[in-house]
């Protein structure tokens, strides 16, 4: 018996020890903040604070190779001497640039601003913008040249409200069938519909789609590329720097004859860096009044084609009846949208930080160390779940930008997208 | 987290009166070895048992306040049992079982930006091993306390997202060995586990038993990818009936 009480009391005691002691073996709750709305007054505690926010909201962490707590460990103890020893701009710019470098998403632009004494200014730092300027409006000269007045259909906007669009016709395979043409400046047809837009605003849409609703895109109804003397069709997104990604659907979805199922989508959704959402089919219906025979599409894009310029230089490309000549894109394949009041304040992903930083370029609380963080809210992938980020989407046939052709008069680009439709090869 | 600790301190009561009653109970009830309706000792003793099961995922989300977390339930529970009492008042067991840990989750935007169910069905092999007290001979109590190791073996998510062009539904298995699995979650289960049962013999050396059973998970299923990571436990209540025969 005093052996089995022995064993008793020790049984007692090891179940109340390890009762008491299992409720510690979980880890501790981490203080975290909103990266959205967190106020800082120190150096480190901006760092702190954006270093944290994309822990959370950043939607490339599943791809990029960036090691980002090598960025913590690194850093953290610079922006400590900052507020213990001040710092000059040019410091303070670099060592930033140095935080940030090399992060894939190339929608990324940080907006800082310093409000040490002496030192208030606002910093826009976008790693990846391309530094190229491409004659854009010489294209479009030299377009105008080889359509012929009759059919060129310009809308150059000078207001910065409104898209800018180019329609003609141009000679085809034989006499009498022709080549329709669309180019558009950005993604934001919408601004089109506005009540407030110009009359012939539209007009070089409607030429190439036809008349519709007034309020928005109704699909092709009577304009020149449904008719029959219309074999092909050629999608000029050169330098188109993207916009609304819901556009991609009625301007592409209406030049193809069945849904298409084209990529897959996610965000973050989560606190830790890998907390996605299941990946979303990206595919859309046909307006009603889509396109109903499949006629050879070319689409020319080049490296400053960015985001839903790229997606639709994907999409055109990847269909059967797709060819895409020119350059390879950009490279900024998520969508965004820098309101948080649809992004991050409703789904925690993207852009975060001072909303009156991005767009009126003065925070809210000028006595902060305020930030904005413009990046990707949603992450895109082909069918084969590969990401374009940093890639861009690489031509079929690749034709450079050539800056002295085009001031010579030729558009080579474009001379190589007219061969193909009117040869095949 | 309370009814865990109310649920310790019941079982560490019983702990203690347990073993106080053995001495009185030995003296007052001598065993009918010929009836065998309480256990010989030395004797293992070998079973099935099965039940249902209501998962808790531990995660806070901070500042993410429009999401909840709350068990889906029931999950089941099954298995084989093990066991050897060295002493009629002893037991060691363990278990082999096939259990969910699933949970559901839920995204209330705010702004009327829409409900965004998710359901979480997991699979996970746990193999608890525990030293349980008796008392009683026909009709015998228990309380037990243990450590338990498993491994998850698959998860399905059913649920509503945000549609930016396609279907906002999904209802689709988890790959655990996909390459992002691999990096991001920890398969290994473990921690400690602890409960209370009744048995009673129903025939010659067969006991049929009933019992509830908490699994609390000390490894967050999630690897140590980064540095501030969000922990995520599960801690699974169990009641589940067992058949067993003495050997």
């Amino acid at each position: 018996m005093t052996h089995r009480n022995f064993s008793s009391a020790r049984l007692i005691t090891c179940s109340i020890i390890t009762l008491i002691l299992f409720s510690s073996c979980r880890k501790e709750k981490l203080d975290i903040q909103s990266p959205n709305n967190r106020r800082c007054s120190t150096y480190l505690e901006q760092f702190e604070a954006i270093w944290e926010g994309l822990d959370h909201t950043y939607v490339m962490w599943d791809t990029d190779t960036v090691d980002w707590d090598a960025r913590y460990e690194k850093y953290r103890p610079i922006f400590a001497s900052f507020d213990a020893n001040g710092v000059d701009s040019a410091t303070y710019v670099n060592t930033w640039k140095g935080v940030i470098n090399g992060l894939l998403d190339h929608h990324m632009t940080l907006f800082l601003w310093n409000p040490s004494e002496g030192h208030k200014y606002l910093i826009k730092m976008a790693p990846h913008l391309p530094s190229r300027v491409t004659k854009y409006a010489t294209q479009v000269e030299i377009l105008k040249r080889q359509s012929g007045i009759s059919n060129f259909i310009e809308y150059s906007d000078t207001t910065g409200k409104y898209v800018s669009s180019v329609f003609c016709l141009l000679p085809g395979k034989s006499t009498g069938k022709h080549i329709a043409y669309l180019r558009l400046s950005e993604f934001n047809m919408s601004t089109l519909f506005d009540k407030s837009a110009p009359a012939d605003a539209r007009a070089p849409f409607r030429a190439f789609y036809g008349d519709g609703d007034t309020a928005w895109f109704t699909g092709v109804t009577n304009g020149a590329v449904g008719k029959s003397d219309v074999e092909s069709i050629i999608i000029d997104l050169r330098g188109n720097p993207g916009g609304s990604v819901s556009e991609i659907s009625p301007f592409i979805g209406s030049l193809l004859q069945n849904m298409f199922h084209w990529g897959y989508t996610r965000y973050k959704q989560g606190l830790n860096r890998m907390d996605y959402t299941v990946w979303e089919p990206l595919e859309f219906e046909c307006p009603r009044s889509h396109l109903k025979e499949a006629k050879p599409i070319v689409v020319l894009s080049d490296a400053n084609s960015v985001s839903c310029a790229e997606l639709s230089t994907y999409i055109l490309k990847t269909i059967p009846n797709g060819t895409f000549i020119g350059e390879s894109t950009y490279g900024g394949t998520c969508a965004l949208s820098p309101n948080t009041d649809v992004t991050f304040n409703l789904f925690y992903t993207g852009c975060f930080g001072d909303q009156q930083l991005y767009e009126k370029n003065k925070p809210t609380h000028p006595e902060d160390f305020s930030y904005f963080m413009y990046s990707g809210t949603y992450q895109v992938v082909t069918t084969e779940y590969k990401s374009l980020e940093g890639v861009g989407v690489t031509p079929d046939i690749e034709v450079p930008y050539n800056d002295s052709e085009l001031s010579a008069g030729v558009d080579s680009q474009l001379n190589r997208a007219l061969q193909y439709l009117r040869t095949g090869k | 987290m309370k009814l865990i600790q109310h649920l310790s301190i019941l079982i560490l009561a019983l702990m203690v009166a347990i073993p106080m009653s053995l001495k009185a109970q030995e003296d007052s009830a001598p065993v009918n070895p010929a009836a065998e309706t309480s256990p010989r000792t030395p004797h293992f003793s070998i079973g099935v048992l099965g039940g249902l099961d209501r998962n808790y995922h531990i995660v806070d989300m901070s500042y993410m306040t429009d999401y909840s977390f709350s068990p889906y339930a029931p999950g089941t529970s099954y298995g084989v049992q093990l066991g050897y009492s060295p002493w009629k008042w002893l037991t060691f067991r363990v278990d082999g079982v096939m259990l969910n840990k699933n949970y559901y989750r839920e995204h209330m935007m705010a702004n009327g930006g829409g409900a965004y169910p998710d359901t979480t069905t997991n699979q996970y092999v746990n193999v608890p091993l525990v030293v349980m007290l008796n008392v009683g001979n026909a009709v015998r109590l228990h309380a037990f306390g243990g450590v338990y190791g498993g491994y998850w073996l698959s998860s399905h998510r059913k649920g509503k997202t945000m549609a930016v062009f396609g279907s906002p539904l999904y209802d689709e298995d988890v790959d655990l060995d996909s390459e992002e699995s691999q990096i991001k979650y920890n398969r290994k289960d473990g921690g400690f586990t602890y409960g209370a049962g009744l048995s009673g013999v129903i025939a010659k050396r067969v006991e049929i038993g009933v019992e509830v059973r908490w699994y609390y998970g000390i490894y967050d299923i999630q690897k140590e990818y980064m540095t501030n990571l969000n922990p995520r436990y599960n801690t699974t209540f169990v009641m589940q009936a067992g058949l067993s025969f003495w050997l």
